[in-house]
């Protein structure tokens, strides 16, 4: 998976690049307008991360000749200038998604994984892991073929520890996640410890390994290994 | 009191010695002038009966009811006048009369005194009319000036007031023109010009604290991405031990919260900005949405939780600002409540109410909508979501209401 990164910001650039290329993402990046409009007009990615306000141009810009261009590759929009009209219009030029600063990498990452399964699979492609399939776009899951009765927190929740399978998950990024970024994460502590508690029991009730492990103080991890 | 019934008043209270004074004057004056004309008459006279009385006569009778003449024995050195009352028996009272004595010498040269005397009842008469159709006169002058000088101000007040209507509607935040009124009268102009020079100052320094708090935000945002981030990768080391996992959950927990008060003081800030069109939004549907979002801590709390529509709300407001002003009532009903305790929302057409179950207020309720009020400072609330409420309806002319009363607080929203 080729990712372009357009931030002009140094350490979040080599955060997130050193994140995504921990799950596999292969990076190139670019600090200011005319080094992003060069790369989106010489290669090809499968998604390209961008930055609205950028040294020398908007990232708007970037966005209207992508779609243009690239048709098939995948768009987000990082911005800390998450005012609704930037969101609207970047929306409008063809972005396929818009997410506002501060936002946890986990995020980014479950994000980045939808938007090229929806562009490339046209979401049909399967998650699996030996006895466990989820399929994203009907909501389906699956344990030993057998179909598994989740709530829709749950589902979301599942889905969200596979997208950052083998990574520790902090429970904030895991309560913005499910609740939105203006929940208390305080309030929600316990809700998170039950809903994480029903999950797993359903899911090793129908003899599915119990791959979901709490990480001490921290939050949680969705374990492939055996 | 009105600076036009103060004006009126000051000048009442200036007419009415002035009245009196006049009156006093103009009747002494009067008085004077007569009795003059009245002695020279009687000089005249009394020098006619002086031929006649050096020619013999004695005895005078004159046709005249209100003239006497008389020769009395006796001399005197000069002419003398002298007011009398004489008694009138066809009238049956004593009446005034103005009497002159003048010394006449006789062709013997004999010494004798001419008395001649007239009636004052009718210059008595004179005089009273004189002075009291001045007295009517003044009178009506100051009257015909108070309310000229009322009609006047009034008038030449008239560009003051709506200018003063102008700056009651005024509101730093509104992007509504400033409409002074044009005036001939060069104070007005001179006050129009002040005023119309501080509002838009006063708009100016809002619109810039507006955007300093934006920027504020803003600038902050990217600091807390980076910190976001770097917290993200520190905990996917391997080897953190219970006392870094306490350390870096703490770090979360103050960057979240910073998080949230920055979004909050953003949305704040935007709302001023009237960057949001009301629409018509579906009450119910929000109320209903939001409630599920609140579901776990409702059952966490084993708060009865109903919502009830008896009309479809006609108020407008912007989709994302509805979703916002519910979400700040609705958490606030279910938060500072009592355990098993209930939250209702009725839904009318003209607006809804919350009514929830609650400890009293720590904080006057007046002060609730203020930034940054918490009840407990310790809480890891922001302290903004209130406020975001009041902002909200302050810029979309929505009233919000609050009262509480024996553990039970309802807050009505309603149109204005």
């Amino acid at each position: 998976m080729k990712v372009l990164l357009i931030e002009d910001e140094p350490e979040l650039r080599r955060s997130i690049r050193m994140y995504l290329q921990q799950e596999g993402f292969m990076i190139e990046s670019a600090s200011d307008f005319p080094a992003a409009m060069e790369k989106a007009d010489r290669y090809t990615y499968d998604a390209v991360l961008v930055d609205i306000t950028l040294p020398k141009g908007s990232g708007l810009e970037v966005v209207r000749k992508l779609r243009v261009q690239h048709p098939a590759t995948g768009i987000i929009i990082i911005s800390a200038k998450d005012s609704l009209d930037d969101k609207i219009l970047g929306l409008d030029l063809g972005a396929d998604d818009y997410l506002p600063k501060p936002f946890h990498l986990p995020e980014l990452v479950a994000r980045l994984r939808a938007l090229i399964r929806r562009k490339q699979f046209a979401g049909r492609q399967a998650i699996e892991w030996d006895e466990l399939r989820i399929m994203p776009e009907e909501k389906l899951v699956e344990v030993h073929g057998e179909p598994l009765d989740l709530t829709a927190m749950q589902f979301d929740l599942l889905l969200f520890l596979v997208a950052n399978k083998d990574r520790v998950l902090s429970r904030s990024a895991i309560v913005e996640h499910v609740w939105g970024d203006l929940a208390d994460r305080l309030d929600h502590d316990d809700f998170l410890y039950s809903h994480m508690k029903n999950l797993r029991k359903k899911l090793t009730e129908k003899g599915c390994r119990d791959r979901i492990q709490t990480v001490y103080g921290l939050g949680y991890r969705f374990s492939t290994k055996a | 009191m009105k600076l036009l019934q103060r004006t009126s008043l000051y000048q009442l209270a200036l007419a009415v010695p002035l009245v009196v004074v006049g009156t006093a004057f103009a009747f002494v004056l009067v008085s004077t002038v007569v009795r003059e004309e009245m002695d020279e008459q009687l000089e005249h006279q009394a020098d006619r009966v002086s031929i006649d009385v050096r020619n013999g006569q004695r005895v005078f009778s004159t046709t005249a009811p209100d003239v006497q003449v008389a020769v009395l024995p006796g001399a005197i050195g000069a002419p003398y006048f002298q007011d009398t009352v004489m008694f009138n028996a066809a009238e049956n009272e004593d009446l005034p009369w103005r009497v002159g004595y003048f010394p006449v010498t006789l062709n013997d040269g004999s010494k004798q005194t001419v008395m001649v005397a007239r009636s004052l009842v009718e210059t008595k008469e004179l005089v009273a009319v004189l002075a009291l159709s001045m007295t009517a006169l003044l009178a009506l002058i100051t009257l015909g000036n108070v309310v000229l000088n009322r009609w006047l101000s009034r008038r030449l007040w008239r560009p003051f007031h709506r200018s003063m209507e102008e700056v009651q509607r005024f509101h730093p935040g509104s992007m509504k023109p400033i409409h002074l009124p044009d005036t001939a009268v060069d104070e007005f102009t001179a006050m129009n010009r002040a005023l119309g020079d501080l509002m838009a100052k006063l708009r100016a320094d809002f619109t810039a604290q507006k955007r300093f708090t934006e920027h504020a935000a803003h600038e902050l945002q990217t600091p807390l991405a980076i910190m976001q981030g770097k917290l993200d990768q520190l905990i996917q080391s391997p080897n953190l031990g219970e006392q870094e996992a306490s350390v870096i959950d703490g770090l979360f927990q103050a960057r979240e919260r910073m998080g949230r008060t920055l979004a909050n003081m953003l949305l704040l800030a935007r709302i001023g900005n009237q960057q949001f069109p009301p629409a018509s939004v579906d009450w119910l549907a929000i109320f209903t949405e939001q409630r599920r979002a609140l579901e776990d801590l409702i059952a966490q709390r084993a708060i009865h939780c109903t919502i009830r529509q008896d009309q479809p709300c006609s108020l407008r407001l912007h989709p994302l600002l509805a979703d916002v002003l519910v979400a700040n009532l609705l958490r606030n009903a279910v938060q500072h409540n009592i355990p098993a305790g209930t939250v209702t929302v009725v839904i009318g057409a003209d607006g809804f109410t919350i009514t929830n179950t609650g400890p009293d207020l720590s904080v006057a309720p007046a002060g609730l909508f203020e930034r940054f009020a918490k009840g407990d400072p310790a809480s890891p609330s922001t302290g903004l979501g209130l406020s975001m409420v009041k902002e909200i309806a302050d810029q979309n002319d929505l009233h919000v209401a609050y009262e509480q009363a024996a553990g039970i607080h309802t807050l009505v929203v309603r149109g204005r």
